[in-house]
Order: structure tokens, then sequence, then C-alpha cells
């Protein structure tokens, strides 16, 4: 038995805080709930950030007799799912305070347990913690969409998303169940060296299961049915914690499960990633064009940094992970600006989501005009901006690994994204409206400032997330081989 | 001293951002503009002429050291009057934008700052990504110039300026990306600085591949015949000051894309594609010339005889010759102090009369002769009168054209014929015939100035056109020894 329970601290501290505040939510009277819950939850998010950066190894190691394995890979998109739900606090409190809800505890214990479930499918070695942990979040996530009285849209879209999750789930599972009566193992190592030696149709129809799923929960082509609707419908903060974490834990847990399990099959599923991100980057794009609402509108962006990020996932092994991971890593903070400040937007009867109330922004709020152009361009992929670096490393690990086409076509998305992103720009400043302004929330405009600041900032100092993204690359070789 | 020209108007953002008063705005960029503009004079001085193929006062630094790219500016004699020219325009759009912008004040000139960053960035990069990164971030302030401050169908022509040239510039960088590979390829050395790259030799096949991607990208920037539509929206519906960076200095970059990479990067596909370049090059000296004439909208004339004039820079850059190139480069330089001056002296009628209907002017000769008197100057400077600089520039793309091919040096001195007449025809409806406007004021002394300024420099070098032809003989030599 190899536990090496030590290295689990910062999840199992995570889990005891928030049985800590389910209990804390029996006893509280539920008067000024809302300033306390997101208080301690976001001190013990701080706490967990500090926890995982101490307990991230450089040297990839193994708990739970291998079920779970670490390395800086998992480390980092541990972080990045914490930042997320660091700033997601900032968001939720102010919108709790804006439109109140009977489950104030509710709220933000799921949204831990939310967060636990991503980091736990980013370093998962073993097909049914995977599984587990996936339905850990997706679950959390069901839950968060329907908490607020009286919404009915974010109900519906629970619903929606909770059937159609669970049907994805589904695939996932019943893929991971091939694999295992193939293999007759779960672990990655030995189903790895199983299909090394013995590769059949049938594993690659489990193969096939196991990235439907994937490409489900990421919201590509064909599968991305569930993504507007979602979106649309949950709360605002829901939607951010949603784009941007589970973004990030799905296409680690991706690049963790296919690189080194499923390589001997690479030439196959590569090529079927690719067209699924062609298609993805080309659709989400279009569609997007059509939109008036800009939640709407930012699921369609969704799908379409998806596809993109897909092809980076079919190139060469060594530049996908590299080039994921800086996307992965851009694409969190811009997804939590373009919601965060949609939900800083947003009051009775002011819907920051409606293109239409961004008319005159710059008259009336002139520095959060100015944000929404680094955000929305920064979307766009404009240089100097971080979201220009992530497009330029998917494109240099597109031509390195010989696919000039697919690159052309993944700019050609981009094009085609700027006719949307500039929409919001076109309104907040070039259209006059309503003087008076709209009583912002100094917390989510924190949230807002510091992730539009930190695509500023790291945009003109790149070198920080290519490190990052190199050391994550080094380290996840290292424990592959 | 190249960074501190690209720091100081980014300083001055800042501090426009920073201080309260709106009017103080216009003050801080004029200053801040001023400054750039006696570096880049001092820039000029200090210049060695007899080392103009090299660059010269190169910055240099790591800025992204796991894909080495580098920070890396630096001026050889072509970036170095580019750089005299923008910071030049960007000093004139200040005065230009005095009363025109009367609302946002601070936001246009933190803006016009950021632009003029942007723009010095894109002539003195010599790192390939560094360059597309001014080249793109360039667009986000421009647009929102013309979408803020323009006419009735601004946010169509803002809309229409970003997405065509950033739909041209995908093309330049997956190019670069796709130049950087090879060479990484062929040398192990993965690096966007230009130097380097220059020192391998591309197969043909690549080169006519490359060519074309980045052929797009400055294409849509000059504009080269058919792209061209985007720039008369852009331009009649810009503020003043936009249209006269627009014109002045924005068209000039992709002229300079062609020069500093695509004729050294893939010289025999340059060579190769010569011809068509000529046609088209033709196409738009005459046919938008034609267009310039039936024009009722006095800033489409000016608009469309920029595309014009720009087809003489483009035969001239295409006819490898010494007296092309360099008349070519000239040629730009003088382009951007006329066109320059003849917006700016259509946003002076504009901002009395409130209309650019021709048809609604005529006689400002007699209630403003000042303004008359200019407006001949730079007339007579549009047509390549010599005397002028616009002359020098003409004659030698001509020359330059002639001894790569005749047929296309008769068509192009055709297309100076049609020049002289859209412009003169243009000059008599707005300043002679009979009066349609009682009350007109003459040039302030603000406009007098900014003006004169440019008026001085047109026929300076139009007389000693070597001041600036100095530091491009050797450069101009070594660029095509090399090819």
């Amino acid at each position: 038995m190899n536990l090496n329970i030590s290295l689990f601290v910062p999840e199992l501290f995570l889990v005891g805080s928030a049985i800590l505040l389910i209990l804390l939510d029996l006893f509280l009277p539920s008067r000024g709930k809302n300033g306390l819950f997101s208080t301690i939850t976001f001190a013990v998010t701080c706490v967990a950030v500090v926890l995982v950066a101490l307990y991230s190894p450089f040297s990839p190691q193994e708990a739970f007799n291998g079920f779970i394995k670490k390395d800086l890979l998992s480390a980092l998109s541990q972080l990045l799912i914490l930042f997320t739900l660091l700033l997601t606090v900032l968001v939720s409190y102010d919108y709790i305070e804006k439109f109140p809800t009977g489950y104030v505890g509710e709220f933000y214990y799921t949204l831990i347990f939310a967060a636990l479930g991503g980091m736990l499918m980013v370093e998962a070695n073993e097909l049914a913690t995977l599984f587990v942990s996936l339905e850990v979040m997706s679950i959390s996530i069901y839950i968060l969409m329907a908490l607020f009285r009286g919404d009915y849209r974010g109900k519906e879209a629970a619903l929606k998303y909770f059937i159609l999750g669970s049907i994805g789930a589904a695939v996932i599972a019943y893929g991971f169940a091939v694999l295992y009566g193939i293999t007759g193992s779960t672990l990655y190592p030995e189903v790895s060296s199983s299909l090394k030696s013995n590769f059949s149709v049938a594993a690659l129809i489990g193969i096939a299961l196991v990235l439907s799923g994937f490409l489900f929960k990421v919201g590509a082509v064909p599968f991305h049915g569930w993504m507007p609707d979602a979106y649309h419908g949950a709360p605002t903060p829901v939607t951010l914690f949603m784009g941007a974490s589970v973004k990030v834990a799905v296409f680690v847990a991706l690049l963790k499960l296919f690189f080194p399990v499923f390589l001997p099959a690479f030439e196959r599923w590569g090529e079927a990633v690719l067209i699924f991100g062609l298609v993805s980057a080309l659709f989400g794009a279009f569609a997007a064009l059509g939109q008036e609402n800009l939640k709407r509108m930012l699921a369609y962006s969704s799908i379409s940094h998806a596809g993109v990020i897909l092809t980076a996932v079919a190139t060469l092994p060594a530049l996908a992970v590299y080039s994921v991971f800086f996307y992965l890593f851009a694409y969190t903070f811009m997804t939590i600006a373009a919601f965060g400040i949609i939900s800083l937007l947003t009051v009775k009867g002011f819907k920051g989501e409606n293109l239409t109330e961004w008319r005159g922004l710059y008259g009336r709020s002139p520095f959060l005009a100015l944000l929404s152009v680094v955000i929305f361009m920064a979307l766009a992929g404009i240089p100097p901006l971080l979201g220009f670096w992530a497009k330029f490393y998917v494109l240099v690990a597109l031509i390195k690994a010989g696919k000039v086409l697919p690159a052309v076509i993944v700019m050609l998305a981009s094009l085609i994204s700027l006719g949307f992103y500039l929409k919001p720009i076109v309104f907040a400043f070039m259209k006059e409206g309503r003087e008076e302004g709209v009583p912002v929330g100094f917390s989510s405009y924190a949230a807002v400032f510091i992730s539009s600041f930190i695509l500023i900032i790291l945009g003109l100092f790149p070198e920080v997330v290519s490190q990052a993204s190199l050391v994550s690359l080094a380290s996840f070789i290292k424990g592959t081989m | 001293m190249v960074s501190l020209m690209l720091v100081l108007p980014l300083f001055g953002a800042l501090l426009i951002a920073l201080c309260r008063s709106e009017e103080r705005a216009k003050w801080i960029a004029l200053v801040t503009t001023g400054l750039v503009l006696v570096l880049a004079v001092l820039l000029l001085f200090q210049f060695d002429p007899s080392k103009s193929s090299s660059f010269q006062f190169i910055d240099y630094g790591h800025w992204l050291p796991s894909l080495s790219i580098k920070y890396k500016v630096g001026v050889d004699g072509l970036s170095l009057v580019m750089v005299l020219m923008t910071a030049l325009l960007t000093f004139i759009a200040v005065p230009s934008a005095w009363n025109y912008i009367g609302r946002r004040k601070k936001l246009f000139y933190a803006l016009l700052l950021l632009l003029e960053t942007a723009m010095l960035g894109v002539f003195v990069s010599l790192d390939l990504l560094l360059f597309y990164i001014f080249w793109e971030a360039m667009l986000v302030p421009m647009s929102l110039i013309i979408g803020i401050w323009g006419g009735e169908r601004r946010i169509y022509s803002a809309l229409k300026f970003f997405i065509y040239t950033f739909a041209g510039s995908i093309f330049l960088l997956v190019g670069m990306v796709v130049l950087v590979v090879f060479y990484t390829s062929l040398t192990g050395n993965f690096t966007f600085d230009l130097q380097h790259l220059l020192s391998v030799k591309l197969p043909l096949e690549l080169q006519k591949w490359l060519f074309w991607a980045f052929f797009i990208a400055f294409a849509v920037k000059v504009p080269v015949f058919p792209f061209h539509t985007w720039l008369p929206d852009a331009h009649v519906e810009a503020p003043t000051p936009g249209s006269v960076i627009l014109a002045g200095v924005l068209l000039k970059m992709g002229t300079y894309g062609f020069l500093r990479f695509s004729l050294p990067l893939f010289p025999e596909a340059y060579r190769m594609y010569a011809p068509i370049i000529f046609v088209l090059g033709v196409i738009a000296v005459i046919y938008t010339a034609l267009v310039a004439l039936v024009q009722k909208d006095l800033k489409k004339v000016i608009a469309y005889s920029s595309v014009s004039h720009m087809g003489f820079v483009m035969i001239g850059l295409f006819s490898l010759t010494v007296q092309g190139i360099e008349g070519a480069i000239f040629q730009m330089l003088s382009h951007g102090l006329v066109s320059g001056a003849l917006f700016f002296l259509v946003g002076v009628i504009y901002e009395r009369l409130h209309t650019r209907e021709i048809s609604k002017m005529g006689g400002l000769a007699a209630l403003a002769p000042k303004l008359a008197t200019l407006g001949m100057l730079f007339t007579m400077a549009n047509v390549g009168l010599p005397g002028t600089s616009s002359f020098v520039g003409e004659f030698l793309t001509i020359l330059g054209g002639y001894k790569a091919s005749h047929l296309t040096a008769y068509l192009m001195a055709l297309g100076v014929i049609f020049g002289a007449a859209y412009m003169l025809y243009t000059y008599r409806n707005v300043f002679f015939l009979e009066p349609k406007v009682l009350s007109f004021e003459d040039l302030d002394r603000r406009e007098l100035l900014s003006l004169g300024l440019l008026a001085i420099l047109v026929v300076w070098w139009g007389f000693n056109p070597e001041f600036i032809m100095k530091f491009l003989h050797v450069y101009t030599h070594e660029l095509l020894g090399g090819v």
C-alpha cells in the first residue's frame, strides 16, 4: 500500500473546509451570510493556493497506489482552477448582493466542490478516478446553475445541461468500460502498456467513445448544442467559473490521458481531433456573429476557442502540451474578465449581457469601457495582449508539425471572430446611450481589473507564462517516461 | 535613443490619462510629439549616411527567450526617413485636431500618442514578430479614432478598416512563422531576428508562397489595386488628424514592408512577380486618377489621389533600379507631407463650412487668400510640379519604371496628366468660380504655422532632395547589390 497521503494535503484541506462550511451553514442565521461565507471561501482558497504551490513536485509523484499522479502540469492547472475560484468568489459576492438567493451557504461550498472536482481531474491517473472527479465537478455545476430563486432561465439551463451532460458522462463511462474490458486494468500505466502490445479495433472504439465524451465536455462541434443555453441561462458568476475551470480541467485531463495512454493510436485520433477542432473553430466564430446577447456570443466564442485548443492537441505531443497549457492560461483570464464585466454591469432592470445596454458605456464609466477594449481585443488575439500569444503559440505548434493549412484556418476563424469581438467596443464607444451610470460593486470590479491587468502585463511579458508552460511540459514528459 | 522615441508617447498617454483637465491633454500631446520630432531630427544628424545600409542605434534585449523573440530596434537609411516622416506628421496631426476634436479630448490625444508609438515601432523593429505586434497594435487606436470622431458612416468605416487590414495580416503572421520554422530546419536556430533570417537563401518554391503571403498584408495597407476599397471609406469618415495620419504614415507601412521584408527575403520571387505589380500599379495610377476626377467630395478626391500616387511608389519599388527605389522612398516621404497637408486643408475648410461637397464651395480665394495660396502650393506639389518634392519622387519612379519597362513609364506619365487634371479642376471649383459662401475666415496662426512648416519642407526638399537622398544612396546600392 502506497497511500502517500501527505501529497494530498491541499485537496484534503479543501474537502475539510467545505465540510466545515456545510456545518456552519446549518447553524448560522441567513443574515450577513454572503459576506461571511464569501470571506471564508476566499481565505480558504488563498490557503489552498499556497498549499498547492508548496506541494507541487517537479518529479511526478504518485499517491493512493497510483490512482493519483501529481506533476507540475497538474499543479499549475490546479493553481489556474483555484485562481478562477478566487475571482469567482469576488464576482459572486456582488452578484448575490444584487440578486439574493436563499442558498448562500450552498452556493459557496458547492463552488469549492466544483473546483475540487476539477483539481482531481487534472491529477487523475486512473480511469475511475477521472470519471468520479469529472462527475463531482459537473454535478456541482448543475447545482450551482439552479441555485437562484425565481431564476427560471437558470433552472432550465441546469436541467438541459444535466440531461445532456449525463449522456456525455455515460459515453465516457462506456468508453472506460470498453478499455477496461480489453486491458483488464483502469490504471493509466497498465492500460498504456497493454494497448502498446496489443492494439485492437475494440480499443479504437473505446478511445472514440472517450474522445466524444471529452469533446462534449469542452463543447466542440458536433457536441456543442448545450453550450449556448447553459452559458446563457446560468447565473453569470457560474458561467464564469464553468467557462474557465471546466475547460482547464477537461483539457489537461485529456492531455494526461490521451498522450501517454492512447499514444499508439495518435495517428488516428490526432486526425479526428484536428478536424473536430477546425470545424469547431470556424463554426463557433460564424455562429457568434449573429448573437445580440453577450453571454450567448461568448458561448459560441468559447466553442471556437475550444476548437483552436483542439487543433493544438493534434500537433506533436510535446508541442501540444506546451501550447495547450499556454492557451488555457490565457483563456482562463480572458473568460474571467469577460464574464466578470458582464456580471459587473448587470443590476436589476439593466442586463449587462444585452449588447444594447453597452451603448455609450464610455460616457458613463470610461475606465470600464477601456477595460472592455483590453478584454475583447485579448479574446480576438490582438497583440500585445495575452490572447495574442496564446494564438501565436498554437500557430507555431501547428506549423512546426507541418500543418500550414490548419494554421491558416485557425487564423481565418480569428478573423471572423473579430467581427463580433468588436461589437461591444463599438457599442461602448461609438454609440450614444443613457448617461446615468450603473452602480458597480467593488469586489467584482477588482476581479475584472485584476484579470484584465494580467492580460496586459503578461501580454507585455509573456515569458512568465511561457516558462510555466515549459516546466509543466518537462515535468509531464518526465512522468510519462 | 530609438527606444526613447518609442517610450515617450506612451509616457505622454499615461500623463494624459492621469491629468484631470480635458484642455490640457492637447498641450501634453503637442509637447510629447514635439519632443519625439526633436529626437527624430537629432537622429537624422547623428546618423552616418555612409553606412546607411546597416542598422544604427540598435537597442537590443531578450523579450521572450523561450521562443528567442527579441526586442531589437534600430534604424537604417530607410527607417530613418520613415521615422522622420512619422514624427513630423504626428506632430502636425495635433494642431489639425486642435478645434476639430471637440469631445472626449483626453481619449483622443491618448490614442494618438499610442498610435505614434505603434507607427514608429513598425519602422524600427528588427525582429519580425516585434514588427508584427506593432503592425497589429496600431489597428486598435486607429479604428477607435475613425469610429468615435468620424463622420456619419464612421462605424462602418472603422470596422471595414480594422477587419480588412486584419484579414491581410493573418497571412503575414502565418508566412512569418513558416519562414522561421523553415529557417530553423536549416540552421537549428529558432529566431525571428531579421538580420539572421536574411542570411539564408530560400528555395524559389517557398519564396513564391511567402511572397504572396506577405504581399496580401502589405498590399492591403498600401493599398494596391484591387485592395484599395477600404481607403476611401476610412479617409472620408476619419476626422482630419486621422486622415493626416492615415494618408501620411499608414499607407507607407505597406510599401515599407515590401522594401524591408519582401525584397531582401524573397528576391527571386520579387523579381519574378514584378510585371504583375507593374500592371496593378499602372491600373492604380490611371484608374484611380480617373475616379478622382469625378468625385463630388473633396476628401474623396484626395483619398483616390493617394491610391494613385502609391501606384507610382509600387512601380518604383518593383523596378529594381537605383532610381526607382530611391525615388519611391522619396515619394513616400513627399506624399506623406503633401497628402497630410491637403487633408489638413480639407479639415480647415470643413471646420468653417461643415461640408465637404465641392459644389457647395467656390470663390474661396477672394475670401481667404492665405488658404488659397497654400492650397495652390500643395495642389501643385500633388501634381508634381518641378520645384516641389513630389516632382523628384515622381520623376525618379518614372525613370525607374522606364528602365524596367518602357510602356509602364508611358502609362505612368499619362497618370501624371490625369493627376494634374483632377487637382486643377478641383482647385478651380473650390477656390475660383462664383463665390457660394458669404464669409469665410482665413487661416489662423496655428493653422498657418503648421501648414507653413509643411510648405517649407516640400519646397526645400524639392530644390534640395539630396538632403534626404544622401541617407538612401548606400542603402539602395547595398539592397540592389544583394539581389
